[in-house]
C-alpha cells in the first residue's frame, strides 16, 4: 500500500482509471486476436482432414544470418513434403537449441504426444535412449533405403552415434569434427615455418612457447576450459584420447578420469595454463570463444576449429573459395592439421533428426525425414560438413583445408557413452577449473575428489 | 439467495483454487519427489532420506553450494539495504530533482535478469569487454575478474546489488514518505536534531519496511538462478554455484529431477529459516492487524 501511494503520488484517479481501461482493452483485444489467429490454424487442418506433422527445430528466423538461411531450407523441405502429401501439413514448433533435447524428453515422460520430428544431439543419446524418447528408425531405414544409401550415410562416426543398443534412434545431417589451426603470419613472427604445423604435443608446446607474447597480447595456443561443455568435449578429451585414456569404464560405467592418463592429462593442461603461459587466461571463463580469439590474431594455434568456423577466416581475408566450396579455394594465412596427439582423436558430432517416440504419425515423419535427405543439405549450414560420402567426392571438397576435416570426421569419436554425459562434463570442468586455481600438486587429489562425488551417485 | 457471511468465502474461492493448483500441488509434488529415486525410464522407488544423505556425502560440492548460497545472500543485504536506505532518503526530500532521479534509479530493475547479465557479461570479456579494457590499461597484469573464485563471486554480488536496489529503494522511499511531517515538525519542538529524528523517528517508523526489504532480499538471492547461471554459470570450478543454480543444473540440465527436488526442499528450508528469524527479530506486531 505504501509503495503504490508514493508510486501513485501526483497521478489522478481519472487518469489511471483511463489508463487501466486501456490496458484492459489491449490485452483482451490482443488475446482475442491470438486466440482467433491460433483457432484459423486449428480448424484448417480440422476442416481439410490434413494431418498435421509437428517438426520442432531451433531456428529463429527474427535472430537473423544462419537462421534465415536454415528457415528457408526448411521451408522448401517442408513445401516439397506437402506437395507430395497434400493430406498432410507440417507445423513448425521453436524451440532453443540447447533446450530443445531436454524439452522432448520431459515431454515424453510427461506422456505428451504432440511432437512428430525433432531436431536432437548425439551427447544426449545415451539419455534419449535410456528414457526412449525416440523411436526406433530402423525398419524404415531398413525398409525404405537401399545398402548404398546407407552406407553413404554409415562411414561416419555421426551415423553410428545414433545406433544405441540396435536401435538408429536419430540420423545425422551432417559432420561436425574439429581440426588443429594457424596463424601462419604469427608463425613467421615468431620464426617457425609458416607451412609446418607441430607433429606432437611435445612440439605444440614448443611452438606455441616461440610464438607467444602475452605482452603484445598474442598468445600460443588457445582451447576453451571455461565452466562448459567445451572443456570436455575439444580440450581434455583430445588429449586423454591421444594418452590412451577415456572418462568412462565402458563395462562398470563408472568415471575413471583421475586415474594416470586423466591426472597427466589435467597435468599437461595445467602445465600449458600455468607453467608454460601459452593459453589466454581468459580461456577459463564462459566469455572465451576460440573463434573470435583466433580471427583477432590473438591466439597462433588452437584446437577445436570447427568448419562452422570458416567464414570467419573467409571474412578476415585469410581464404578464399572456402564458402561455398570451390576447387581452386585457397589458404592464405591459415593452416589446419589433425591434433598433434598419438592418436589424432577429435570429438565429433552433428545435428541429427529423430522421431518422437509417442508420435502419432511416425510413417509421415519418415516421409518428412526422406525429404530432408532427397533435399539439398548444402543449403542447410548447421549441418557443417556433408554426411553423404559420395559428396567427399567432388572436386570442391579435394582442397587441404576440407581433406582435413575428411580425416577428422574418420578419426571422430563421440563424448562418454553414458545417460548421465551432463553431469559427468560439469563434473570434469568444475574439477579442472579448480586445479587450475591450485598447485600442481593437487591435481590428483582434486580429479579423485570429482570422481568419488560423481560415482558416489547410484547410477 | 446466498447468505452474506458466505459471500467472502465465495469471492476467495477462485483464488484459493488458482493456489491450489498452482502452488501447492507442485509443492508436494515437489516434496514426495525429494523422497524418490525415478529411472530414466520413469520407474519410481521411495529412498527415503537416501537423495539428502547422497547431497550430505557428495564430497563438500553441496556445502559449497550453501556458502556461496549465504554469503550471496548476506553480501547482498549488507550492500543493497544500507544503500537503498540513503538514497530512499535523498529522494524522499522535496525538491526538484527528486522526481528525476526516483525515474532514472529504477532503470536497472525495469531491465530484464538475462539481458543485464548478458551486458555484464560483455562488459567483462577478456578480450573485448569495456571493464577489462580499462583494467588492462590501469594494470596490463591484471587478474580477469571472471576466471578467479573469489573475484567472480564478487561481480556476482554486485550484479545482484545493481538490480536489487532500485526497487528496495522505492519501497523503502515510500515507507519514509508515509511518516507524517507533524512527527517530525513536533520532534523539533522539542529541540531534537537532523540525526535524533533520523535514529528515534524515521528508522524506528520504517522498521516493518525494512525488515520486509531484507526478507525480500534474501528470497530473492536464494531463488537466483537465472542471472547467475549466464554471468557465471556456477564456475569457475564450483566457485560460484549456488543452491538455485545446483537446482537448475540437476533437474533441468541433467534430468535429475529428485535431486534437484531434494535441492528445492533445502531451499525452501533456508528461506522459512531466514523468514521466521526476521519476523521474530525485526518485525513489529501491528502490520498485520
Amino acid at each position: 500500500v505504501y509503495t503504490c501511494k508514493f508510486f501513485l503520488e501526483g497521478i489522478e484517479m481519472k487518469r489511471l482509471l483511463v489508463l487501466l481501461g486501456v490496458l484492459l482493452l489491449t490485452g483482451t483485444g490482443l488475446f482475442a486476436a491470438g486466440g482467433q489467429q491460433a483457432g484459423s490454424g486449428t480448424q484448417q487442418a480440422g476442416t481439410g482432414a490434413k494431418t498435421v506433422v509437428h517438426v520442432a527445430h531451433f531456428y529463429d528466423p527474427a535472430a537473423g544470418g544462419g537462421n534465415v538461411a536454415s528457415m528457408n531450407w526448411l521451408n522448401k523441405v517442408k513445401d516439397a513434403f506437402e506437395k507430395e502429401n497434400p493430406n498432410a501439413t507440417i507445423e513448425w514448433e521453436y524451440q532453443q537449441w540447447d533446450q530443445i533435447d531436454v524439452k522432448m524428453i520431459s515431454d515424453f515422460r510427461s506422456g505428451i504426444t504432440a511432437h512428430d520430428v525433432t531436431f536432437s544431439s548425439p551427447q544426449l543419446f545415451p539419455l534419449h535412449a535410456a528414457v526412449g524418447t525416440f523411436a526406433d528408425l530402423s525398419p524404415f531405414v531398413n525398409r525404405d533405403w537401399s545398402p548404398t544409401q546407407i552406407a553413404d550415410l554409415s562411414w561416419s562416426s555421426n551415423y553410428q552415434q545414433g545406433l544405441i543398443g540396435g536401435k538408429q534412434i536419430a540420423l545425422p545431417l551432417g559432420n561436425h569434427a574439429r581440426v588443429l589451426i594457424w596463424n601462419k603470419d604469427l608463425f613467421r613472427a615468431a620464426g617457425l615455418d609458416p607451412n609446418v604445423a607441430p607433429k606432437n604435443i611435445d612440439e605444440l608446446i614448443q611452438f606455441a612457447q616461440k610464438a607467444n607474447n602475452p605482452s603484445a597480447g598474442i598468445y600460443g595456443f588457445g582451447m576453451p576450459l571455461g565452466p562448459n561443455r567445451a572443456t570436455i568435449e575439444i580440450s581434455f578429451l583430445t588429449f586423454l584420447w591421444g594418452y590412451g585414456g577415456d572418462c568412462v569404464d565402458p563395462n562398470t560405467k563408472a568415471a575413471v578420469f583421475a586415474n594416470d592418463t586423466g591426472v597427466k592429462t589435467a597435468q599437461l593442461l595445467w602445465d600449458m595454463m600455468n607453467t608454460y603461459k601459452i593459453i589466454p587466461p581468459d580461456a577459463v571463463t564462459n566469455t572465451f570463444d576460440i573463434g573470435q580469439y583466433f580471427t583477432a590474431g590473438k591466439v597462433a594455434m588452437a584446437i577445436g576449429w570447427g568448419a562452422y568456423y570458416t567464414n570467419l577466416i573467409q571474412d578476415n581475408g585469410w581464404a578464399k573459395g572456402l564458402l561455398p566450396p570451390q576447387a581452386d579455394a585457397q589458404l592464405i594465412n591459415v593452416g589446419v592439421a589433425l591434433n598433434p596427439t598419438p592418436t589424432n582423436n577429435v570429438f565429433a558430432n552433428a545435428w541429427d533428426i529423430s522421431i518422437y517416440g509417442k508420435s502419432q504419425n511416425k510413417e509421415l515423419a519418415w516421409k518428412f525425414i526422406q525429404d530432408i535427405f532427397k533435399s539439398d543439405l548444402s543449403q542447410y549450414q548447421d549441418a557443417g560438413l556433408p554426411i553423404q560420402k559420395a559428396e567427399w567426392q567432388k572436386p570442391e571438397y579435394q582442397t587441404d583445408y576440407f581433406q582435413t576435416f575428411y580425416k577428422a570426421i574418420q578419426l571422430g569419436k563421440p563424448v562418454p557413452q553414458t545417460p548421465y554425459y551432463g553431469d559427468l562434463a560439469d563434473t570434469i570442468s568444475a574439477a579442472l577449473q579448480t586445479c587450475f586455481q591450485s598447485p600442481r600438486s593437487d591435481i590428483q587429489r582434486i580429479l579423485q575428489d570429482a570422481q568419488q562425488q560423481y560415482n558416489s551417485k547410484a547410477r | 439467495m446466498i447468505e452474506r457471511r458466505t459471500v467472502p468465502y465465495i469471492m476467495v474461492l477462485p483464488a484459493i483454487v488458482l493456489l491450489v493448483i498452482f502452488l501447492m500441488i507442485p509443492i508436494v509434488t515437489g516434496f514426495i519427489m525429494a523422497f524418490q529415486h525415478t529411472s530414466f525410464a520413469g520407474e519410481t522407488s521411495f529412498v527415503g532420506f537416501g537423495n539428502f544423505i547422497q547431497l550430505l556425502s557428495e564430497g563438500g560440492r553441496f556445502f559449497n553450494n550453501l556458502r556461496v548460497s549465504l554469503t550471496y545472500v548476506c553480501c547482498n543485504i549488507l550492500l543493497v539495504i544500507p544503500m537503498s536506505y540513503g538514497t530512499a532518503l535523498l529522494i524522499t526530500r522535496k525538491n526538484r530533482f527528486a522526481r528525476f532521479f526516483r525515474s532514472i534509479y529504477l532503470l536497472p530493475w525495469i531491465i530484464a535478469p538475462v539481458v543485464s547479465t548478458m551486458m555484464v557479461r560483455t562488459m567483462l570479456n577478456g578480450d573485448v569487454g569495456l571493464i577489462e579494457l580499462i583494467l588492462k590499461k590501469i594494470a596490463p597484469d591484471h587478474l580477469l575478474l571472471l576466471s578467479r573464485g573469489n573475484t567472480a563471486l564478487l561481480v556476482m554480488i554486485l550484479h545482484s546489488f545493481w538490480r536489487s536496489f532500485p526497487y528496495i529503494m522505492l519501497f523503502l522511499a515510500a515507507g519514509i514518505s508515509s511518516i507524517s511531517d507533524e512527527l517530525y515538525e513536533a520532534a523539533r519542538v522539542d529541540g531534537a536534531g537532523k540525526l535524533r529524528c533520523f535514529f528515534s523517528l524515521t528508522v524506528p517508523m520504517t522498521l516493518n519496511q525494512l525488515g520486509i526489504s531484507i526478507l525480500m532480499v534474501t528470497i530473492w538471492g536464494l531463488q537466483d538462478s537465472e542471472s547467475v547461471y549466464a554471468l557465471t554459470g556456477g564456475g569457475p570450478g564450483y566457485a560460484t554455484e549456488n543452491i538455485a543454480v545446483r537446482v537448475f543444473k540437476a533437474s533441468f540440465v541433467n534430468f535429475d529431477l529428485n535431486t534437484g527436488a531434494a535441492l528445492c526442499i533445502v531451499l525452501i528450508l533456508l528461506c522459512l529459516l531466514f523468514m521466521f528469524l526476521y519476523f521474530k527479530s525485526l518485525m513489529r506486531g501491528d502490520i498485520y492487524e
